[in-house]
């Protein structure tokens, strides 16, 4: 594609005896905000200092813009980082700071000095140009993080879990404020996180990682309506996961059963056969409970727990064969049903997972 | 916490009690011996006279001279039996009132000694010193890379010994070879006469390779050098090391040296010291360190004993013609030492 | 009650190293300081006050030498950082299976007499020793070099023998480092070199300092090795061992030790105020 500005073609890497990532491939458009989403150690920083050029794969491709950068050095590629732990140099002045990109391609001190100034409106902190940043807060200090690696215009900006140290509050406020950056900028973002609400609340795409692979990479709702596998299931959202075997397919749907029941599924977007095993991935705020028996489903539960949780109840129901589900619905602690009684459960939307016919 | 107080206190006091002075000392078959380390040989020499007396030896060292005399005088010329020093501090010893009279009842060999090492400026009558060893620093050099032919100090101005002398790192050492050169005292305070000195000096800066004090002829040896002036021990180790290197006695004179040992005015066993005396007077005693400490010896009856080498080694059998000309290297005073310092000091610098 | 317990407690355990420190160091030092201001020889309790000692350093020839001194330890911290701060670097970045081998090549030396590792040198150094054996077999030199007596074989002994403490401190300073800031550098467009030099130098300055100090305060007063190599070097020990020794002149001794310890203090005080505080121990 034209507007392709990175593209990872194969990628593996190996520490020692440790496959870190193997055979990745990711093609990442202009202006795109991508978040590289996995618990620690899943292959995502090191997936990230490969694009960046501080680390060289084992094998596979790099491509910036069409050209080959894999043998290119980092000083050399038009690509930045903002780091975890923000790396500013603390012997020299935010300014100075935010100055290095541009003074190290010999931009003149005055140009440099008006860029300088660009960049810190931009963040918000024009008045520390001449603070140390041992006397900045974390938040500060990340801002001049960012301000330091846009300043040279890169065409990409790396950012590794760059809001990992901040607090909650202060967290939300930087994601809002990072992605109306991104859009103003128009600049391509590689975002890593673990927190999964992050990325959904973010990004244009999301790549789920997992022991060195991608699992699924795709828009937000597709990741979370219609994860590929059980680990994005479980890894994003809570949802509960059905095992079942189908019984029939009857043109869109299929009708599916375990011990607990029977149910039906959207089957479009997967090839069911009769007789296999899949699974079916149901979000909580997707599971509905009904008193009476609803058409096209039969499961039973019994109510164990209800739990107010800020605005949503939660009802944890246990099905004939022990597995607990949760629910989640917006009403009144009082229209809740009851620990005792029997569900029956039943939802509009579910992902069908697993299976030998399952297309990834 | 108390009990370790406790403990320590008690430990020192006894320490105070072990080195208190005991009575009856002078009967004791001990003898304290101070010198520098290695001159008086432990196999060959003490050993066989512990046997022999059965008197313990103990050997303590100093440094130099200096030290020696500090020493001395902060025990008050005590605790010491027999010190070996050297010529001018003899003679401060001496002055001081720190020597004993040897006991010529004891001392019966006196006579032993080659005429020449006696009635010396620190023990004009034969009382107190007994010699020991004697030398003078003298030329060596390898005839294979030196072209001229070198016989006082003076060829050692010549041009073409650019670069190639190794002299002695001491102000009054090397200084006196330069007065010796002049034809002037080694001991000399006139101020006309040592801006002549600096000058002459100043003109024997090309040649100089090195200064060192106690391995010029390990320099010789391996070729940094090609001529040294050094003392007597390092030019037999020279010439050991390499026969073809040429040892010069300098036409113009010699700087001289004996250390002699003495017994200190309240050595605690004079009597022992006395009989390690006549030890070391006996002719084939005087031999083994004579030729241990590689040194000319002062004890004539000691030449029927001495090897053949050591007799046949210019080195050492050159002294007894030239004694009539010789001058001591002598205690200044302050003033005038620092005038050699300082004569010294401006030299190196230029170097 | 506890916190009173807790500080004798720790009196306790610095008393011996304080009893050493006022009884071997301060002490000597004072009296060092006491005859410097006195005439003829030591001092005593009815001494008279003079400063003529001080004066009588005022000489040209003398300040000569104290520059001598201080060109040689200078120039003695200027190689011990070359090879020192490399090799530092080296030991802190290298893969863990090798740093106790380096650190081992840096330590071991220190479990050997100074004197015999220099003597060693000088056998080395001949005219008809090995390393000009060496150079001849390779026909690189047709004659022998005599390196010995000149003012390059007095900086090698020099060097020698201190670098371990130039070593150290910036090893541990580079050790220290946080190398996500070279990462950081690299990132933003400099090249390994540039990022050395804007990220790595100044991040390990502490360390540097140290090593400065810790080599040249001890190489201004170091003497003994230039005698060794036969450099016929006239500095500042030499002059204060013949005050000492041989003009016997205790009083203008000790006045030329003064005025080195209040350089070596000087250097210091110096390393201090520009922030350093540890000496690279830590």
């Amino acid at each position: 594609m034209e507007d392709t500005l990175l593209s990872l073609q194969h990628i593996t890497k190996n520490f020692g005896e440790n496959s870190i990532l193997n055979d990745i491939s990711l093609d990442v458009r202009r202006g795109e905000f991508v978040t590289l989403l996995g618990a620690s150690g899943c292959g995502k920083t090191t997936t990230l200092r490969i694009i960046s050029g501080l680390e060289s794969p084992d094998s596979g491709r790099v491509l910036l813009g069409g050209l080959d950068v894999t043998a290119l050095p980092p000083e050399k590629r038009p690509v930045n980082t903002v780091f975890q732990s923000y790396a500013l140099f603390p012997h020299m002045t935010v300014a100075k700071n935010v100055a290095y990109g541009l003074r190290v391609r010999r931009m003149n001190k005055r140009d440099a000095a008006a860029r300088v100034t660009e960049m810190l409106d931009l963040v918000q902190m024009t008045d520390y140009a001449k603070r140390m940043p041992a006397q900045l807060s974390g938040g500060q200090r990340q801002r001049i993080a960012i301000a330091r690696a846009l300043a040279p215009q890169p065409q990409l900006l790396l950012l590794d879990e760059p809001l990992g140290a901040l607090d909650l509050q202060l967290r939300r406020q930087m994601q809002v404020e990072l992605k109306r950056l991104q859009k103003k900028l128009g600049i391509t973002f590689i975002y890593i996180t673990h927190d999964q609400e992050e990325a959904v609340n973010m990004s244009d795409r999301i790549a789920v990682m997992h022991n060195g692979h991608f699992e699924q990479l795709g828009t937000p709702e597709e990741i979370y309506d219609q994860p590929k596998t059980r680990y994005v299931a479980q890894f994003i959202g809570t949802s509960t996961i059905f095992e079942a075997s189908v019984a029939r397919v009857d043109g869109s749907r299929a009708i599916l059963k375990n011990e607990n029941g029977r149910f039906s599924a959207d089957a479009s977007q997967a090839k069911l056969t009769p007789g296999e095993q899949c699974e079916l991935c149901v979000r909580t705020e997707r599971l509905r409970l009904s008193r009476t028996p609803v058409d096209g489903f039969d499961l039973p539960a019994c109510v164990t727990e209800v739990r107010y949780a800020g605005g949503s109840v939660l009802t944890y129901v246990k099905l004939h064969d022990g597995t607990e589900a949760v629910s989640a619905g917006e009403m009144r602690m009082a229209d809740a049903m009851q620990p005792g009684e029997t569900a029956y459960l039943h939802w509009e939307q579910a992902a069908v997972i697993g299976g030998a016919s399952h297309g990834a | 916490m108390k009990k370790i107080i406790c403990l320590l206190s008690a430990l020192m006091m006894l320490f105070s009690f072990a080195s208190a002075e005991t009575i009856n000392e002078k009967d004791e078959p001990v003898l304290n011996l101070f010198a520098w380390e290695g001159y008086i040989d432990y196999s060959t020499v003490i050993k066989p006279f512990e046997k022999e007396t059965g008197i313990k030896v103990n050997y303590a060292t100093f440094s130099s001279n200096e030290e020696m005399y500090e020493k001395l005088s902060a025990v008050d010329g005590g605790s010491y039996d027999l010190v070996l020093s050297s010529d001018y501090m003899l003679n401060t010893v001496r002055l001081a009132g720190l020597m004993q009279k040897f006991d010529p009842e004891i001392v019966t060999n006196y006579g032993n000694l080659n005429q020449g090492f006696t009635h010396q400026f620190f023990d004009p009558d034969n009382e107190y010193v007994i010699p020991y060893t004697s030398g003078s620093p003298l030329i060596v050099y390898d005839p294979s890379v030196v072209h001229i032919d070198i016989k006082g100090y003076n060829d050692l101005w010549d041009p073409s010994l650019k670069d190639s002398l190794g002299l002695i790192d001491d102000a009054r050492v090397t200084l006196a070879m330069v007065l010796l050169s002049m034809h002037q005292s080694i001991n000399t305070t006139d101020e006309a006469v040592l801006a002549e000195v600096a000058e002459k000096l100043n003109a024997l800066r090309e040649n100089v390779h090195v200064l060192e004090y106690e391995s010029l002829h390990n320099y010789l040896v391996s070729g940094d050098i090609s001529v040294a002036y050094t003392f007597t021990p390092f030019v037999a180790l020279a010439l050991e090391a390499n026969p073809d290197l040429k040892v010069v006695w300098p036409e113009e004179g010699l700087g001289f040296g004996i250390d002699g040992l003495f017994i200190p005015s309240k050595a605690p066993h004079a009597k022992n010291a006395n009989i390690f005396l006549e030890y070391l007077l006996r002719p084939e005693v005087a031999a083994v360190c004579a030729e241990w400490q590689a040194y000319c010896s002062p004890n004539e009856a000691a030449k029927d004993y001495l090897s053949d080498a050591y007799l046949n080694n210019p080195v050492f059998n050159g002294i007894y013609e030239r004694m009539g000309d010789l001058e001591y290297v002598m205690n200044l005073a302050p003033e005038d030492e620092q005038k050699f310092q300082d004569i010294w000091t401006t030299f190196k610098l230029s170097l | 009650m506890a916190r009173n317990a807790e500080k004798s407690r720790r009196a306790l355990l610095a008393a011996p190293m304080a009893v050493f420190a006022v009884l071997l160091v301060a002490l000597p030092l004072i009296y060092v300081l006491a005859t410097s201001f006195v005439q003829n020889g030591n001092f005593s309790l009815h001494a008279v006050f003079t400063l003529d000692n001080y004066r009588a350093l005022l000489r040209a020839d003398y300040l000569l030498v104290f520059l001598e001194s201080i060109k040689l330890a200078f120039w003695t911290t200027v190689l011990s950082f070359v090879i020192g701060y490399p090799f530092g670097y080296l030991m802190a970045r290298v893969n863990r299976k090798w740093k106790p081998f380096l650190m081992m090549l840096v330590i071991i030396p220190f479990w050997t007499s100074a004197l015999v590792r220099i003597y060693g040198w000088k056998i080395l150094l001949q005219a008809n020793g090995p390393i000009n054996g060496v150079l001849r077999a390779l026909g690189l030199i047709d004659k022998n070099i005599r390196f010995l007596g000149s003012y390059g074989s007095v900086l090698l002994a020099m060097v020698y023998c201190l670098i371990s403490f130039m070593i150290l401190p910036c090893h541990n300073a580079v050790d220290k480092m946080d190398f996500t800031l070279v990462e950081a550098a690299r990132d933003l467009g400099a090249g390994p070199c540039r990022a050395f030099l804007t990220v790595t130098l100044p991040q390990t300055l502490p360390g540097i300092l140290a090593g400065c100090v810790l080599v040249f305060v001890p190489s201004v007063g170091l003497f003994y090795l230039s005698d060794i190599m036969g450099g016929g070097l006239v500095l500042v020990g030499n002059l204060i061992r013949d005050q000492l020794l041989k003009v016997r002149d205790w009083n203008v001794g000790s006045a030329m030790s003064v005025v080195l310890i209040v350089l070596s203090a000087g250097v210091y005080l110096l390393y201090r105020k520009s922030g350093g505080d540890d000496l690279g121990v830590m």
